[in-house]
């Protein structure tokens, strides 16, 4: 393509009228966070087709796409949704992993992040074993719950396109986010909890070890 | 944001980083290459236009009639105000159109939309693969959403077996699942029965239905006094309307016949392995 890349909606246009190449472009622009989208709902086996076929069924439902509106979050939702509907065992499979050298602890980072953590769940996260604690949790909220996350935080869509995205009013993406973030430290907290318990009975069998000793 | 996220939000930020995010296509492929040889390969122009239905600002709670242009073809639509219908929509394979009731929109396309592929991987909570949101209890239920949740009360269907609670529909959604109950068998993922609720109003979200193929019959029927629609024969693709006007292409993994019909401010439905006979008792239990 030649000079200045096309807009989204001039791509939409084309498109709309067919050439699949403009299509071609836009879904260049937008697989990576398609799929990572996918992978947030759904989880890795079904991240790739879930994004492929959203991107299909995104092409067929051009003629109903507003013109003025952006394409993005429009397609996130379509994305999302699709991975929603391919989501099969979601406990099973539907989890986030944690990158391979991530999964080490990031000393670094940590050390400066949990300064003031002293006794909050969220400190907890970030000890020792914060990342795995962490993602744990995340994995068991609900898929939605994990969107608003993914697109808050690590896709930093602003909150028009996240409520776009989710189809929601704009008005409610913030108390939504709060709510998704209280069950997220709820669910920290119970896993600490039951964390002390595990440490507790550990430390009672060792004593018992130790009398029988 | 309240404050007291502050921690957690600053955690989760940095968090993006660590997490073991798929490249787009995989290993030796690009996705958008495999997207776009699909498109050329179904010459998957975009199949109909139901411009129209922005337009379209009120839609009251009577049946009406309603025609549109649908990709070149131009097109009929059949509907009376009142009484019964059927439209064979093999017999008119070139025509394609919409009905609608308050908050739902039934859409024929002249073609198909693909079947579903059946559900697979282990077994899970009954009507799982669904995609209806979170398993509730009825009491749960109840309290997720902004009205009285409805369900059928005859004694052949009894009590659902697991219930879900989603809020993809602003209000919420409801849904019952059932497996099999004697005189309804059960498809491929166990499920018989399937009662879906939620509240539509106007200019908000719709639910838009898309019908289609051959065999597929739509006709109007009353539910206690109040419009609906039995449609039976098709596998069927739901497309979500947000409040931003904007349509959301969405399957559901189920296709047995459908009974869609007004309650009030609410839409109800009812899908599953069942006669029509057997819908219109279903649904004249509801209460």
């Amino acid at each position: 393509m030649e000079g200045r890349p096309l807009e989204d909606t001039e791509l939409v246009r084309l498109a709309r009228r067919g050439d699949v190449g403009a299509y071609e472009e836009l879904v260049r622009r937008y697989q990576e966070i398609a799929v990572r989208t996918a992978y947030v709902v759904a989880g890795a086996a079904e991240a790739q087709d879930a994004a492929q076929e959203a991107f299909v069924k995104a092409y067929r439902a051009l003629d109903r796409f507003r013109d003025d509106a952006p394409f993005r979050p429009w397609l996130l939702r379509i994305v999302a949704n699709e991975a929603i509907n391919r989501r099969r065992s979601a406990r099973r499979q539907a989890g986030l992993a944690l990158r391979a050298a991530a999964a080490a602890v990031d000393g670094a980072a940590e050390g400066r992040l949990a300064d003031d953590a002293a006794p909050s769940p969220e400190g907890a996260a970030l000890a020792q074993e914060g990342r795995r604690e962490l993602i744990a949790a995340i994995n068991e909220l609900r898929p939605e719950d994990r969107l608003l996350i993914a697109y808050r935080y690590w896709f930093e869509l602003t909150e028009a396109e996240m409520a776009a995205a989710l189809g929601c009013p704009t008005g409610t993406v913030k108390s939504r986010s709060s709510r998704a973030l209280a069950r997220l430290r709820a669910t920290l907290e119970r896993s600490r909890d039951a964390d002390e318990v595990g440490r507790e009975h550990r430390g009672a069998l060792r004593s018992e070890e130790a009398i029988d000793g | 944001m309240a404050e007291r996220f502050e921690q957690l939000e600053r955690v989760l930020g940095a968090f993006g980083r660590a997490i073991d995010f798929p490249a787009a296509g995989g290993a030796g492929t690009d996705l958008a290459s495999s997207v776009a040889s699909r498109l050329r390969a179904e010459r998957a122009v975009p199949r109909f236009s139901v411009r129209g239905l922005r337009s379209r600002r009120t839609l009251g709670p009577v049946v009406r009639p309603a025609w549109h242009t649908v990709a070149a073809a131009s097109l009929v639509i059949l509907l009376a105000a009142a009484g019964t219908l059927s439209f064979s929509a093999s017999a008119r394979d070139a025509v394609a159109g919409w009905l609608g009731l308050r908050g739902v929109h039934i859409t024929i396309v002249p073609s198909p939309p693909p079947p579903s592929p059946p559900p697979s991987g282990p077994s899970t909570p009954l009507g799982s693969d669904l995609a209806l949101g979170q398993a509730v209890t009825l009491e749960q239920a109840q309290q997720l959403v902004g009205y009285r949740v409805l369900r059928p009360a005859i004694a052949a269907l009894g009590q659902p077996d697991v219930v879900y609670e989603s809020s993809s529909v602003e209000g919420g959604l409801v849904s019952m699942v059932y497996g099999a109950r004697r005189g309804i068998a059960r498809q491929a993922d166990g499920v018989a029965v399937l009662f879906v609720e939620f509240r539509a109003r106007l200019e908000r979200r719709v639910l838009l239905e898309k019908f289609a193929g051959p065999g597929t019959t739509i006709e109007a029927v009353r539910v206690n006094g109040e419009p609906g629609f039995w449609l039976s024969g098709a596998p069927h693709e739901l497309v979500f309307r947000g409040p931003d006007g904007q349509d959301i292409p969405e399957s559901l993994r189920l296709a047995g016949n459908v009974l869609v019909w007004e309650h009030r401010d609410l839409v109800l439905r009812l899908e599953g392995n069942l006669t029509k006979a057997q819908a219109l008792r279903i649904a004249g239990s509801v209460r």
